[in-house]
């Protein structure tokens, strides 16, 4: 029932966002007076949307080495430079997540063809009330007393970093692409019986493509 | 631009590949350990001034003295020329020790990992003669088992206590080679009694049932949860150690008759022949259910005590009189029920078992084929868990202390003294 809740909300988000977008969109030439400038110089301006896909890559050491992720960002352009937003994703690590972000981007061109740097942080729900207590082990000692077993643990989600950097190509005034590589740290909480409390700590490669459009 | 892009995805993949690992902590309530460093285990043995009984194990006698172990921190020598009166003499501090034996004035024991030689020959001044680093098992001392255990890390030490508090961990599955220690476990050894004074310089003791040390003629054995150790005492106070042999399974005991090895184990006894002392060989496995078992032998007779209810697992406790005039076919007489029987001892054929709870039992085992019919006597209120019987006395361990009786009227056995279990007096 929350997950549904979750995702309704997150339309209807994406569905005001994308109508207020429409409004606000506009088209700004450079130079007026340059009809070849005028065609390429393409720049946002106001709302917009990121929707990317992405894995978290990481050593095949893991129990999940890329485990996939999908992220759609409203984002809004401050300047020729800087664009801030909040957003939300699904991920599928040990359990499914809601990670929910707010993303600060500086691009450093500001024009159609822009490297950028970002910044995500954000919190990561859980959508599963219990996880499997295999969430720890991969296999169990056949010595008594080293590890605890634990039947059934309860995710509590956990906060994530997620600096980065990527390239965006605006292929026409409202559409565009971009790749991004970050690095993402994601904290993850679980309770476990007999007072225990368990953190699992992602280091990956975020690697992400997606379109943006307004 | 396009190759610039391509080498970057290449490097990062290959980075997040090799560097990228997960971390998982565990962040709870545990037993964590308390380490001594090695260094300070090497040079950890001491003499001290007298303390009392606290958690008596295992026993032994040499001549006229009694040593009893405090389980892993010392031994306690008692002289003994008047057994109505023992006098506490002195108490050497080692570290780790569950077992003893001595050959002439020279004691052996264990010190957590450590085998160690100590001098008798003056008991004022009892010094360490030879340290043998390594040999037995790394092992861990009782716990509370209301919490888990912290993770241990063998780098630091061996450890020599616990503390209960919250500690963080990171997880990493791996299987860990360590043996638990029986906490109820007690390991007799033994001695001739005798009224001769001082420590001789030949002769070695008798172990009790529970023992886990035992020599034979110029050769000691001891055993550990899977291996045979032994070690050249040609000269008790320059021990060399030759080396290991597989032995089993869960060995818990160690009784030595004649040219035989009988080892107790959790499923079973091992029955090795030590003609070549060097090289024990396997003769045979007598099975039995998985229970605690101690076992003593007399002449073509193997004794067996099987204590379930515990964590050597199954329910069933009894007593098994088991033939081994074959010793490479070893058949089952006879079994008597029990409650929860510890060690055992037999002289002559007199045979006593600490049935726990039940106290001490004696059987006339004149005739083996009907133990149970045979039963001499029962000291209920005795709570005893190892006996050594010797030409008409007694010596036992108990929960509460160290027992001597004399027993030349088997009904009507006689406490000549007792050394009780009293608070720290440290």
């Amino acid at each position: 029932m929350i997950k549904q809740s979750l995702f309704l909300l997150f339309a209807l988000i994406m569905s005001f966002t994308y109508t207020h977008a429409q409004s606000n969109t506009d088209l700004l030439p450079d130079k007026q007076t340059n009809i070849t400038e005028l065609q390429t110089e393409y720049k946002l301006n106001g709302v917009f949307n990121i929707t990317t896909l992405g894995v978290l890559s990481g050593s095949s050491q893991n129990r999940q080495s890329a485990p996939f992720s999908f992220q759609s960002l409203m984002m809004y352009q401050l300047d020729h430079n800087i664009a801030l937003g909040i957003g939300m994703g699904i991920e599928f690590l040990e359990e499914t997540y809601l990670p929910i972000v707010g993303d600060f981007r500086y691009y450093l061109r500001g024009s159609r063809f822009s490297p950028f740097v970002f910044v995500q942080s954000g919190y990561s729900l859980p959508t599963d009330k219990t996880a499997n207590g295999n969430i720890v082990y991969d296999y169990y000692s056949i010595w008594p007393g080293y590890y605890p077993q634990y039947e059934e643990v309860q995710p509590l989600g956990g906060f994530m970093i997620n600096p980065g950097f990527g390239i965006r190509h605006l292929f026409h005034a409202d559409f565009g692409m971009e790749i991004s590589f970050s690095y993402r740290h994601q904290n993850l909480n679980y309770d476990a019986p007999t007072n225990t409390r368990i953190e699992a700590d992602y280091n990956r490669l975020n690697i992400r493509i997606g379109i943006i459009f307004q | 631009m396009q190759k610039i892009l391509n080498s970057v995805v290449i490097a990062l993949l290959l980075f997040a590949n090799s560097s990228c690992e997960d971390k998982i902590t565990e962040i709870f309530v545990a037993n964590s350990p308390i380490y001594m460093s090695y260094e300070d285990l090497a040079k950890a043995v001491k003499q001290s001034a007298p303390r009392n009984l606290e958690k008596p194990g295992k026993i032994y006698f040499k001549d006229n003295y009694i040593f009893i172990v405090e389980e892993r921190m010392g031994i306690h020598i008692f002289d003994n020329s008047n057994p109505s009166s023992p006098q506490n003499l002195s108490f050497v501090e080692i570290p780790g020790v569950v077992d003893i034996a001595v050959k002439g004035d020279v004691l052996y024991a264990d010190s957590y990992i450590d085998f160690i030689a100590l001098s008798l020959t003056n008991l004022n001044n009892i010094t360490e003669l030879k340290r043998i680093k390594n040999i037995f098992p790394y092992t861990l001392p009782a716990f509370n088992e209301d919490y888990p255990l912290a993770r241990i890390d063998q780098e630091k030490g061996v450890v020599v206590g616990w503390e209960i508090k919250t500690i963080r961990q990171e997880i990493e599955n791996r299987y860990y080679p360590i043996y638990w220690e029986a906490s109820l476990l007690l390991d007799g050894s033994s001695s001739a009694y005798s009224n001769t004074a001082g420590i001789s310089g030949s002769g070695f003791g008798i172990g009790g049932s529970l023992a886990r040390f035992g020599i034979s003629g110029n050769t000691l054995y001891t055993v550990d949860n899977m291996n045979l150790h032994v070690f050249d005492v040609t000269t008790a106070s320059n021990p060399v150690f030759y080396g290991d042999f597989y032995a089993g399974w869960a060995i818990e005991t160690l009784f030595i008759s004649g040219n035989k090895i009988f080892l107790g184990t959790q499923n079973g006894v091992n029955i090795y022949d030590i003609s070549i002392p060097r090289y024990p060989q396997y003769l045979s496995q007598f099975w039995h259910v998985t229970g605690c078992d101690p076992v003593v032998v007399a002449d073509t007779l193997a004794y067996v005590t099987l204590r379930g209810g515990n964590w050597c697992g199954n329910t069933i406790s009894r007593l098994d009189v088991i033939s081994i005039a074959d010793a490479r076919s070893p058949k089952l007489l006879a079994t008597c029920a029990m409650n929860e029987p510890y060690g055992l001892g037999i002289f002559d054929k007199t045979l006593f078992v600490c049935d726990g709870a039940a106290g001490l039992k004696i059987y006339n085992v004149t005739n083996p084929l009907q133990v149970e019919q045979n039963l001499l006597a029962n000291f209920p209120g005795i709570v005893a868990y190892d006996v050594i019987p010797l030409d008409g006395f007694l010596f036992m361990i108990a929960e509460d202390g160290f027992y001597q009786y004399n027993y030349d009227n088997l009904n009507a056995i006689q406490l000549i003294s007792k050394i009780p279990v009293s608070p720290s007096n440290k």
